[in-house]
């Protein structure tokens, strides 16, 4: 989700925000709508939330307006100006010429930006990047390459050089501050083991691993991966792809991104299942309700265990903050954001 | 079962409870490690503590854990070296043995968004399996609530050029009186500390003091400032006022240690012989040691020998048989907290002359001792340990490796919450 | 052949052969001077490219020590020598630092060989680099080639290493060039040459490897086996490729190795010079040679149509007139007109024959008065013979009349058996004269020649061992496959007892007496040989001349009558004699039936002449 805001308390006061539609609609409508039903909709009218619609221009513009009469109490801020599309890039530099008061800022970049000056606001790691493994792929009919891929994996150097140590070596589909248990997962990587089974394996065709043409992140990691499985013996080649060539057969294998949308590992967990099941083609077994903790790393570990699944790392989100934004909390996993208690601080002229 | 009587009878102090839900957590793990880990006859018991529940909390938890393991299958058990940045025992149903363990249980103190996740790693062989119990976060406030966090304290009271052996500060209403009493391998001498240079206002040579390559020498001042110099074999009283005194040399004059209990020192070594008599733990007695910490639970208390083979061991008969410390140096010495009922020691390193040392505060509890803070880190060896005569603190003779220069330091525990 | 023939192809294999080897001569020169140009254009651009790449080597040396030197580099080293430095804040600097310093290649590389940040491939940050952290002294080695290991596969670069040391740690910055077809194009070429470069970046030859200025070389393939043999021994070499099967789209390639650090081959630099330009010069000189090879075998035609028509022509008629004289035609003339020698040749020859003509003319004069005057002889003395006894007689009747006349009639009667007898051999001697002068025709018919030898024999069998006489041996060797021929039995038996009947003169003190008959394809041999006296050469001459003769009797015309019958048979007679050995007439007949063989014309009137007009040679 792309996020660049401007927070503007005087004339009119808006807060611009950069943000993907999709995945911003849960965002908006929370600032929208003032309650939840039992099933999770919101409920009651647009616009009785903290903010209503002023301005939509689909795909590029939203603009909310403070509601007056809203029931929790006015907002602080007047409005927000929410820009959607731009790119990390942009973002960033968004925030560094005081175009945007707040941006969502790709974990890799959040050290640099913190040397250019620029406050940060970063959550726990709450979402997975995973690489998973199609189903039916004569390259990776062998399950035996998948594990060797993983196995050859080094983690904590993708954590450290990619992510610039913004984010954690992920063995389970959980994070550690979740579920607990993730530590029994080992992210250690095992390049002997890996090279050999990697010469049981007598395939020899290339595996290709497809990321996200628009993602610079994912392409640093597929390409780490890359390396990574050549000191062990696998051929692996990384290609761009958009989301419409996602689904046109010439991946084996591709770069996943798994988000939180609780802090409940069961809730993220069901989520995660009911993502990856159409991808691998893993059947697991349903999550109860109330699982406990083994019952949870039960599950997580059949999931794994084919290998069809890798977890990468965990990411956080990090917003990138204006000097003039004040009382921004991070809000929670999957939590709404908390535009509300925003206020601007303004600028000595 | 007799940790557990123990426990409830209370030994005069009131630690905090474990709440219920985490015992019977707690005895679940035990009873699936105990089942995991048969038909083992040895047990390698680590911890690693990830949960935001501080170090002493988990600490007491794997101590309830052990005890639990220990009970159910008849083992004793033995803190050994730890890699995993918390507590290790070896269990096993003959410690003296001192065979290799069958098994190996890693118990991680973990926590998750739904509550706390304590997991046991059992492998033995090849195989391994894995056991984790849940705990709510709501019960742990009796547990982690009241726990006031310990820290060392040192205070280098000066440094000077010539051998120190120990040092008396003159007291008067438990304030420094600025008046110091300093034993020196030749020398007795008194002087005035002010601003942490020591000036010298008279000294009385020693003299027929026994050769000895680690030379020890004791101090106690009593109520009415006479000074007793406890040196190799030989004793010497002095009038600090009047600056004479008298060395008796006795040798084989017994040392004395807290609530009576006195041990022979060998003049020509640097160790004691043994302690006399020990009524409350007579396995004690006639052990050599190099240093011993009488616990603040008095003659009939336990207590911690830094014994010649370079292990310290617990003499607490109410909790069973000796528990081994190692990774201890050789002087050790008991320290009393204001804010903590438990016991507390203070244990130098195990490294020699050319390095640096350090201190660390243990909290002895169930037969276990558990680091309590960070350690106080010297810039070169501890050549003397000794508690005061209160026991809130302790004298500290140290060598500045940068500088040569014998420094004189005292340690008390300050608590936190 | 003749000798015009003969002339032609002498001049025309001169010309071939002189302008072959002038061709020769300056094909090969010409082949050498474009070798050794082109060697020498090899060997200028051999040393521009070695001296390109030594720039290329300083320039790469210079960039990596300024960015080791640089304030940025030497703080990364500094924050890295302190315990717990952060590698990773560096791991991106690689590529804006190589962008500047315009580089292909850059690493920064720690102490123990971790990649830091790396150009090439970002992604290996962490994995090691140990050759890096080998004990030696980077600043003497300078720069070196090397294969360098890139996301996108190996490449060749060429590459220098600076060391920062701070402290007991070292940071080293790995920097390059990358060798490639940018390099190739930086180089200046002649016309017809082009250099490619093969990176050897994997064990064995891949034509994807194989580069120009443009990129990928063009059927990089047909370099393999010298790419190959380069892998296995690399030294500078020479080869050749034909593209096509036209001599001219060959090029011969200078191959040079590049040689790393290690001495391990890592590329081959090839100059290729086009043979174009020579072979279309070697097409050009011989397409002249052969036009004026051309030109030159016309012109010998010419010359030596014209030169053997003065020579040949002369030399044919000459000949012509040589055999019309040896078939008989004495008195053919030629006329040879032309130069001097060959006119000469011309009346000289007829001067020759007309000379041959006029002795032949005497000579047969001088042989029929020597033959008359033989003739003469012999029938003078043959008939003195019977005339001395008839004269004896009819004097003795005289006598006898005049005298005893009482005998007369006994002597009447003795001298008249006398006279008839004496009259009888003068009838007899007249009869072979008469029989002589008309030989009959053989009646030919199938004869098998053995059974008339053998009849021949037989008739004289009486006398090889009659009393009083030495015996005489006949030995008869008969050709039992000897063909038939067609003749006249009775006059072969005749002239065969003729033969017969000399030898047994020529054995009067006995021998042996050979009858010998063989043949071959076209004759049939008869030899009749005996142990005798023997005969003279100037004997043998004469021997078949009419009424010649060396006994004491006989006519004379018994081996004239042999050889008229043996030249009415077709066939021919000769002799072989030695004196005190003996003589062996040899009889070859024909097996087939031969035209009948008139006799020789008389001398007709003399033949018109052969003109032939010659000009001096």
């Amino acid at each position: 989700m792309e996020i660049a805001a401007v927070l503007n308390s005087l004339e009119p006061a808006a807060a611009s925000l950069n943000v993907d539609q999709a995945e911003a609609q849960e965002q908006v409508d929370s600032l929208l709508y003032d309650q939840r039903g039992s099933d999770g909709k919101f409920i009651g009218p647009a616009g009785s939330g903290a903010f209503r619609v002023s301005e939509w221009e689909p795909g590029k513009r939203l603009v909310l307006a403070a509601n007056e009469d809203y029931s929790g109490g006015r907002a602080f801020i007047d409005s927000i100006d929410i820009r959607m599309g731009h790119s990390a890039a942009d973002r960033l530099l968004a925030l560094e010429l005081d175009k945007a008061d707040l941006a969502e800022i790709e974990p890799d970049k959040a050290r640099d930006a913190a040397e250019h000056g620029i406050r940060l606001s970063v959550s726990r790691p709450d979402e997975l990047i995973a690489l998973v493994f199609f189903p039916g792929r004569s390259a990776t009919q062998d399950a035996r390459t998948c594990e060797a891929i993983s196995r050859s994996i080094d983690r904590s150097s993708i954590v450290s050089f990619i992510l610039q140590r913004q984010g954690e070596p992920a063995g389970a589909l959980l994070p550690q501050w979740s579920s607990g248990t993730a530590f029994l997962f080992s992210t250690a990587p095992d390049p002997i083991t890996a090279k050999e089974i990697s010469h049981q394996i007598s395939t020899t065709t290339k595996i290709v691993v497809g990321y996200d043409l628009a993602d610079t992140l994912e392409k640093a990691m597929a390409e780490r991966i890359a390396v990574d499985a050549r000191e062990a013996g696998v051929a692996l080649a990384v290609e761009p792809v958009t989301p419409a060539e996602r689904k046109s057969g010439k991946l084996d294998a591709e770069l996943v991104r798994l988000r939180m949308i609780s802090s409940s590992p069961r809730e993220s967990l069901v989520r995660f299942v009911s993502t990856l099941e159409p991808l691998t083609g893993l059947d697991p077994s349903p999550v109860p309700g109330g699982a406990s903790a083994d019952q949870l790393y039960e599950i997580e570990r059949n999931i794994l265990s084919s290998y069809r699944v890798v977890p990468l790392v965990w990411v956080p989100e990090v917003y990138g903050l204006s000097a003039r934004v004040r009382n921004w909390t991070m809000p929670p996993v999957g939590g709404p954001w908390p535009f509300a208690d925003v206020w601007l601080e303004q600028q000595q002229q | 079962m007799v940790f557990a009587i123990s426990f409830l009878a209370g030994t005069g102090q009131s630690q905090a409870q474990i709440p219920a839900p985490w015992n019977e957590a707690l005895t679940s793990l035990a009873e699936k490690i105990v089942a995991d880990a048969t038909p083992a006859s040895s047990l390698s018991v680590s911890s690693q503590n990830m949960s935001s529940l501080d170090q002493t909390t988990t600490n007491r938890i794997f101590a309830e854990l052990i005890w639990e393991v220990s009970r159910r299958r008849g083992w004793e058990a033995q803190q050994q070296e730890s890699t995993t940045g918390g507590p290790s025992y070896l269990l096993s149903k003959n410690l003296s043995q001192q065979l290799p363990a069958d098994a190996n249980v890693k118990v991680t103190f973990s926590e998750g968004a739904d509550g706390y996740v304590w997991v046991a790693e059992i492998s033995r062989g090849e195989s391994q399996q894995i056991e984790m119990v849940s705990v709510s976060k709501q019960d742990t406030a009796g547990m982690s609530g009241g726990k006031p966090w310990l820290s060392l304290r040192r205070n280098v009271l000066w440094a000077q050029s010539q051998p120190l052996l120990d040092f008396a500060e003159e007291k008067l209403t438990d304030h420094p009186t600025g008046m110091i009493t300093v034993l020196e391998p030749n020398r007795l001498a008194t002087g005035n500390l002010n601003g942490g240079v020591l000036t010298i206002s008279g000294t009385s040579p020693l003299t027929d003091i026994p050769v000895a390559r680690d030379l020890r020498g004791r101090l106690q001042l009593s109520p009415n400032g006479q000074v007793t110099a406890y040196i190799a074999g030989s004793m010497c009283i002095a009038e600090p006022k009047n600056a004479s005194f008298t060395c008796v040399h006795e040798p084989g004059k017994d040392w004395p240690f807290a609530d009576g209990l006195e041990a022979v020192y060998v003049a020509n070594r640097n160790y004691f012989a043994g302690l006399l008599s020990v009524p409350a733990e007579p396995s004690a007695a006639g052990r050599p040691f190099y240093s011993a910490a009488i616990l603040n639970s008095g003659s009939k208390g336990p207590l911690i020998l830094a014994e010649l083979e370079g292990k310290s061991r617990l003499y607490d008969a109410a909790n069973g048989p000796p528990s081994t410390f190692n990774g201890w140096g050789d002087d050790i010495a008991f320290i009393a907290t204001s804010c903590d009922s438990s016991e507390h020691v203070l244990v130098t390193g195990v490294g020699d002359w050319t390095q640096p040392d350090r201190i660390q505060l243990y909290e002895i509890s169930r037969g276990t001792a558990t680091a309590d803070g960070e350690p106080v880190e010297f810039s070169g060896p501890i050549l003397a340990l000794w508690s005061s005569d209160d026991a809130m603190s302790a004298r500290i003779v140290s060598r500045n490796l940068h500088t040569g220069l014998y420094e004189a330091s005292t340690v008390s525990v300050s608590c936190s919450n | 052949m003749t000798f015009r023939t003969k002339l032609f192809i002498i001049f025309t294999l001169a010309l071939i052969v002189s302008i072959g080897l002038v061709a020769v001569g300056v094909t090969t020169g010409a082949r050498r001077a474009f070798n050794q140009l082109n060697t020498l254009h090899s060997e200028a651009f051999v040393a521009q490219f070695e001296r390109e790449f030594q720039r290329s080597e300083q320039d790469v040396v210079h960039k990596v020590q300024g960015i080791a030197d640089a304030e940025g580099t030497v703080r990364m080293a500094i924050d890295l020598s302190r315990p717990q430095a952060d590698v990773s804040l560096y791991v991106n600097d690689a590529r804006g630092v190589a962008q500047s310093h315009q580089l292909d290649f850059l690493d920064f590389v720690s102490s123990d060989g971790s990649i830091i940040s790396s150009t090439e491939w970002p992604a290996r940050f962490g994995y090691k680099m140990t050759w890096v952290t080998q004990p030696q002294n980077w600043a003497l080695v300078g720069s070196f080639l090397m294969k360098v290991d890139t996301q996108n596969g190996p490449a060749l670069g060429v590459m220098a290493v600076s060391t920062v040391r701070v402290g007991d740690k070292n940071l080293y910055v790995v920097g390059g060039e990358r060798l490639g077809k940018d390099f190739l194009s930086s180089l200046v070429l002649p016309d017809g040459m082009r250099a490619l470069l093969y990176q050897n970046l994997s064990a064995q030859f891949d034509p994807v490897n194989l580069i120009d200025q443009t990129g990928p070389a063009f059927q990089a393939e047909r370099f393999a086996p010298f790419i190959t043999q380069q892998q296995q021994h690399p030294a500078e070499q020479l080869f050749k490729i034909s593209w096509t099967r036209d001599r001219a789209s060959g090029e011969v390639f200078h191959a040079l190795p590049l040689l790393g650090r290690q001495k391990e081959l890592l590329g081959v630099l090839l100059v290729g010079s086009s043979q174009n330009q020579v072979v279309t010069l070697e097409r050009q000189i011989r397409m002249l040679a052969l036009e004026v090879v051309a030109l030159g075998l016309l012109f010998g035609a010419l010359m030596s149509w014209w030169g053997a028509a003065r020579v040949t022509e002369p030399v044919r008629k000459l000949a012509e007139g040589a055999r019309a004289v040896s078939e008989g035609n004495w008195n053919t003339r030629v006329d040879v007109r032309g130069p001097h020698e060959i006119a000469e040749l011309g009346r000289s020859f007829n001067r020759m024959t007309q000379q041959l003509a006029e002795q032949r003319e005497r000579l047969l004069q001088a042989e029929r008065v020597a033959a008359w005057r033989e003739v003469a002889r012999r029938l003078a003395h043959e008939l003195k013979n019977p005339l001395f006894p008839l004269q004896t007689t009819v004097e003795n009747l005289q006598r006898a009349k005049s005298h005893h006349p009482e005998q007369f009639d006994e002597v009447f009667r003795e001298s008249t058996s006398i006279l008839l007898s004496e009259i009888q051999n003068l009838k007899d001697i007249i009869n072979r004269f008469s029989d002589f002068s008309k030989m009959p025709q053989p009646e030919l018919s199938t004869v098998n020649l053995n059974d008339v030898v053998r009849s021949a024999a037989k008739l004289f069998e009486p006398q090889f061992g009659a009393l009083g006489r030495p015996p005489v041996t006949p030995e008869l060797h008969f050709d039992e496959q000897l063909p038939a021929i067609s003749g006249d039995a009775a006059l072969l038996r005749r002239a065969i007892e003729n033969l017969i009947l000399n030898a047994l003169d020529a054995m009067p003190a006995g021998g042996v007496l050979m009858l010998r008959t063989t043949h071959d394809d076209h004759d049939v041999h008869l030899e009749v040989s005996d142990t005798g006296t023997g005969l003279t050469a100037e004997e043998c001459e004469r021997l078949f001349t009419p009424y010649y003769t060396t006994k004491q009797h006989g006519t004379g015309l018994g081996l004239a009558i042999v050889q008229s019958i043996v030249s009415d048979h077709g066939g021919r007679i000769w002799v072989d004699s030695e004196p005190g050995v003996g003589t062996s007439f040899h009889i070859l007949l024909p097996v087939k039936p031969s035209p009948h063989v008139a006799p020789a014309p008389p001398p007709a009137a003399p033949q018109p002449p052969v003109v032939v007009e010659t000009e001096k040679v």
